[in-house]
């Protein structure tokens, strides 16, 4: 007898299954599995004997895709892998091509600051969909609704800077690209940080009894168990590994910032809700840093590096210039055109290491693009954890580890 | 709890090194790229290598960070480079070890060592169709069960291999002649 959907893959086949236990399929199209996973649950009574996670769903060949875009073109399928985070996909991927062209040093500061900047918004707006998708799992339904107004506030600010909430294409090799911000933008993210706060959203879930009873010592996650399944991001700092890409290998201005990294060792689904909220209020500290920074900065430093081969000449020189015309006409036909060579390189995304990984063959298109993608590695605990603990917990458990399934799948 | 090295602890060249040391004669050579050491061996030090690299307490590689491919189709003979990341949570390291593989050939899976290679070479497997030895669970995972090919090989088409040829733009732009394109044109204008 077997349980059969749309995908062979997904065939379990109960005889294999020990007796009585039942086939519970959970998703794709599930509230609490956030997007299009589908889990496969032996069940004994309410217990998980096993789990196993189905994906592919949203599978849209993002890596073959990257091959066949020149490097420009290629930001724009960055932000519809993590879409609760865009910008900060954004700058993974331009981190990393300028990492392959090795101008990571050339990088203006106000560049490197309005980048911090962006991509803390965007950890703030990832935890926000995080934070409030979470307590509706678990029945908090009023987060839900006050962190959605938060993030919402957020895609202003987003929409502000370059004309898009969800899928940004925030900025390009070599600095800000147009999207360069003046000071009104400056004054609303202040007068947003000046304004936020999760005391509420703390007030109704830090110290919330049935919050607290449905997530402490659930999903227990060793330290060994996050390191050898490669875990990052929240994920493994809440089982009390303080490792963060921003603080061991600092990139853009995260050097230049003070901000701590918070670590909690219980290792549960309560321990990965306070290493986020508290993460959240360092976000805040960061960006207000930076925000400072960008302001004492002189109105004229650049916001893009000065080579003619990666950033297109200003736009009013180029009928009257001939050089200008040369160099915009070159980078429009044929791209940016890193040299021949490979490399990696990954950021701390809100929900773990993003790392982009290229082979350039010196023309346009990269030869070959892999994305490491921090969801798909934090998902492969799952089917790990799980066992074991009850149907109701495998919800908080999916909650916990935040994955976002256009990640995942690509 | 676990805080890691502030900086990195091994300079790339003494990565190399150690991990010189530990594949011995499958070794092949490593070079310092981008800041990153990498080193190249033969598929046959996998998997000795792995619980090597990790349990080596000047490396102490504890996670597998990446598995991935590239495919190289005119390197008769060779056609997969099969990478693999490491890091050193601990130390503050990152090392990458790639290996040259045949189309076809197999290489020793890392799931002895490492829980995260369960997923990361099923998905090399799914899209490249390169084999991990020893894998417990080697199936597609981003693709439906019975797709056919890998699309991450070269040869493999863009549009997936169902889609009617003669709708490449490419191919239209190929067979065109210019002359009955202009003649086309002058037609739609009437001249």
């Amino acid at each position: 007898m077997t349980v059969e959907s749309g995908m062979a893959s997904a065939r379990v086949d109960l005889e294999q299954g020990s007796g009585d236990n039942m086939i519970l399929n959970m998703g794709p199209q599930h509230p609490s599995t956030h997007g299009v996973l589908r889990l496969v649950i032996e069940l004994d009574g309410e217990e998980v004997r096993r789990c196993d996670a189905d994906m592919g769903y949203l599978h849209r060949g993002v890596e073959k895709l990257l091959e066949v875009h020149d490097y420009r073109g290629g930001i724009t399928l960055t932000d519809r892998m993590d879409y609760t985070s865009g910008p900060s996909n954004n700058m993974g991927y331009l981190m990393a091509i300028e990492k392959l062209m090795g101008i990571t040093d050339d990088i203006p500061l106000r560049a490197r600051y309005l980048r911090t900047a962006v991509a803390e918004l965007s950890r703030l707006a990832a935890h926000h969909i995080w934070l409030g998708t979470h307590g509706l799992d678990i029945g908090a339904m009023s987060a839900f609704l006050w962190s959605l107004r938060e993030r919402e506030k957020i895609l202003y600010l987003f929409e502000e800077a370059c004309g898009a909430r969800l899928t940004t294409s925030f900025m390009r090799v070599g600095g800000t690209g147009p999207h360069d911000v003046g000071d009104q933008w400056l004054d609303n993210v202040e007068a947003f940080l000046n304004g936020y706060t999760l005391d509420e959203i703390d007030a109704l879930l830090t110290e919330n009894e049935v919050f607290i009873e449905r997530t402490r010592d659930v999903g227990l996650i060793t330290q060994e168990q996050a390191l050898s399944y490669g875990l990052t991001g929240p994920v493994i700092r809440g089982s009390g590994i303080a490792w963060d890409l921003r603080k061991a290998q600092p990139y853009a201005a995260y050097d230049l910032v003070d901000f701590e990294v918070p670590v909690f060792t219980e290792g549960d689904v309560y321990a990965r809700y306070l290493v986020r909220l508290n993460e959240m209020y360092q976000s805040k500290r960061i960006i207000g840093q930076c925000v400072e920074a960008l302001r004492d900065l002189p109105l004229d430093a650049p916001s893009n590096v000065d080579l003619p081969q990666v950033v297109p000449p200003d736009i009013g020189r180029v009928p009257v210039d001939m050089e200008a015309m040369i160099n915009h006409f070159k980078l429009v036909m044929h791209g940016v055109q890193p040299p021949p060579g490979e490399s990696y390189f990954g950021i701390e995304n809100p929900k773990g290491e993003l790392g982009f990984y290229f082979v350039s063959d010196g023309t346009g298109m990269p030869y070959r693009c892999h994305v490491r993608s921090p969801s798909f590695v934090n998902l492969s605990i799952i089917e790990e954890i799980s066992v074991g603990s009850l149907i109701a917990d495998v919800v908080a458990i999916i909650g916990s580890v935040d994955i976002v399934l256009g990640e995942v799948d690509r | 709890m676990l805080v890691p090295a502030a900086s990195p602890t091994l300079a790339p060249e003494n990565v190399l090194e150690r991990i010189r040391q530990h594949a011995g004669t499958a070794y092949l050579g490593g070079r310092v790229d981008h800041g990153d050491p990498v080193a190249e061996v033969a598929p046959q030090a996998f998997p000795a290598l792995f619980p090597a690299v990790r349990d080596d307490s000047d490396l102490k590689l504890e996670q597998l960070v990446d598995v991935t491919a590239v495919h190289w189709p005119l390197d008769e003979g060779r056609e997969f480079q099969v990478l693999w990341q490491f890091r050193s949570l601990t130390n503050n390291l990152f090392a990458r070890v790639t290996a040259r593989l045949a189309d076809g050939a197999s290489v020793a899976s890392a799931t002895g060592t490492y829980a995260s290679a369960l997923y990361l070479e099923r998905e090399v497997f799914d899209l490249f169709g390169i084999r991990f030895a020893g894998h417990p669970n080697l199936k597609r995972i981003l693709l439906p069960e019975g797709y056919e090919g890998h699309p991450l090989r070269k040869e493999y088409p863009l549009e997936g291999p169902t889609f009617p040829e003669d709708a490449h733009r490419n191919d239209l732009v190929g067979q065109l002649d210019p002359d009955d394109f202009w003649a086309d044109v002058d037609e739609a204008n009437g001249t």
